[in-house]
């Protein structure tokens, strides 16, 4: 009995594993400096959800709870905290070539890297989840833990500060604010 | 260019050029590295108790291993698995190897290093006043990947709880956890496991079929004691048995009777797990049949 319910959190969680791996492994990569940290966080974050598969939701759900995960992991080795559960080594080591072969950061010409860097760990997490995960405002509640409606809010804020962001490091440009209803996706 | 596309650029990889590396070779090995890790804490049987010298029947006191309410194993010390720590406390210290919260009139211990340093540990003891805690490691099976915890004390008055690996919620990564009495008296002493070195004896059992154990591949499990016995005899190793008796309480879990004679071994009697201190003897562990008769104390 226990094995078989062994057996099928192991089918559960690797199924979970590979529809939402691409995803962490992006959700990592984009917020770290580098590839080893990305690979921690990413080798962290499964280990969690299978040392909690009973909390791990099913469908699409689990996906933003990996998110939620991940982002509480990140904080944890920001705050240098930091725990190698697996060594993970040639996860690292594709890592490394993603780095290597990504391009130097599309946003850094014209001030936007310099934009982005203006913002609050917030407001850029905020950013980072609508239009990197593409999530709405209710999947950035989920992910964050509080109501969609917060969410919402705190994202149009977010995007203000971002376009006046943008006006001081691109004086020469013209930004939008986009209006609040267009933030429902 | 609106104000959102900008942002998108500026991300170092999008989604979708991450396409096809859910199947490459490190997310596989990554897969493979992690369903070698302990399951989910609730559905796992925890491991049993080091093996005493003695028999059983000798200890003045009957200590039960409860089975599958934590992830890391008790060693010894006179342990009650409790309710969580997730009380209201305050946070008193934390380093990268442990946090420690003040709850009441206890200290809980929030473990999140796999390879702690004990002098760092030691230090974080000193910080909030626990001058004779001290570390020990103790050499485990390298294939053993839950946390090893014991604690032993020569306080009598002190409490001990033994919360085990259900604490992330207070703690992310929270390996193991556990609380004693502020007030503690006398040295006591924190011991962790740590990689045996080759060929160098366990303090704490392995599963004797894990890979690189002595009977690595061999499933002993569930098999009927006289066969298991002659399997690992087959592989130039000697037999001792324990006898796991359920709790006379009815409460989920087993007290183990260890030391056993093969005299009172039923050669039918089920294999519920098979150790290896890695010094040529495995320890299986029988479960008695329905009609066998537990001995006082049990």
């Amino acid at each position: 009995m226990d094995e078989q319910v062994e057996q099928d959190d192991r089918s559960r969680f690797e199924a979970v594993y590979r529809r939402t791996y691409e995803q962490i492994l992006g959700y990592a990569v984009r917020r770290c400096a580098s590839p080893e940290d990305a690979a921690d966080i990413v080798a962290e974050t499964y280990v969690i959800a299978w040392r909690r598969m009973a909390e791990l939701p099913p469908g699409e759900a689990g996906r933003l709870w990996l998110y939620g995960v991940a982002r509480r992991v990140l904080a944890n080795h920001r705050r240098g905290e930091r725990r190698r559960a697996t060594r993970h080594a040639e996860l690292t080591a594709e890592t490394e070539h993603l780095y290597a072969a990504a391009p130097a950061h599309r946003g850094e010409h014209d001030g936007v890297r310099e934009a982005m860097d203006l913002l609050s760990d917030d407001d850029r997490e905020l950013l980072a989840l609508s239009v990197w995960e593409e999530l709405d405002p209710g999947e950035i509640a989920e992910v964050l833990g509080c109501s969609r409606n917060a969410a919402r809010i705190r994202l149009h804020r977010a995007r203000k500060r971002f376009a006046r962001a943008l006006e001081r490091t691109r004086p020469s440009a013209r930004f939008e604010a986009r209006p609040l209803i267009e933030e429902s996706r | 260019m609106n104000n959102d596309r900008m942002f998108r650029d500026g991300a170092r990889v999008l989604d979708e050029d991450l396409a096809g590396r859910a199947s490459t070779a490190g997310a596989d090995a990554l897969l493979t590295e992690i369903l070698a890790l302990e399951p989910a804490p609730a559905r796992r049987r925890i491991l049993p108790s080091p093996r005493r010298p003695y028999p059983r029947r000798a200890l003045p006191s009957p200590r039960r291993a409860l089975l599958g309410t934590a992830v890391a194993a008790v060693l010894t010390g006179a342990f009650v698995l409790g309710p969580s720590l997730l009380r209201t406390s305050e946070e008193v210290y934390a380093g990268q190897a442990v946090t420690i919260d003040r709850v009441g009139d206890e200290y809980a211990f929030y473990f999140t290093e796999g390879d702690p340093d004990p002098a760092e540990l030691e230090k974080a003891f000193r910080e909030v006043g626990l001058d004779n805690l001290t570390v020990k490691l103790i050499p485990v099976s390298p294939r053993q990947q839950s946390p090893v915890f014991g604690f032993e004390k020569t306080d009598p008055d002190a409490k001990a709880t033994f919360t085990g690996g259900d604490c992330s919620d207070r703690i992310d990564d929270c390996l193991t956890a556990f609380s004693v009495t502020a007030d503690i008296k006398g040295p006591a002493e924190v011991r962790l496991g740590r990689p045996a070195k080759p060929g160098e004896k366990y303090a704490y059992p392995a599963d004797a079929g894990w890979p690189g154990e002595a009977m690595a591949g061999v499933r002993l499990r569930g098999l009927p004691a006289a066969e298991a016995a002659r399997l690992v005899r087959e592989h130039g190793l000697k037999v001792t048995y324990d006898l796991d008796w359920p709790l006379r309480d009815g409460g989920h879990g087993v007290e183990f009777e260890q030391n056993v004679p093969v005299s009172r071994i039923d050669p039918g009697w089920t294999v519920a797990t098979a150790d290896s201190y890695n010094d040529g003897v495995i320890v299986l562990h029988v479960v008695p049949g329905p009609d066998a008769t537990p001995p006082p104390g049990f």
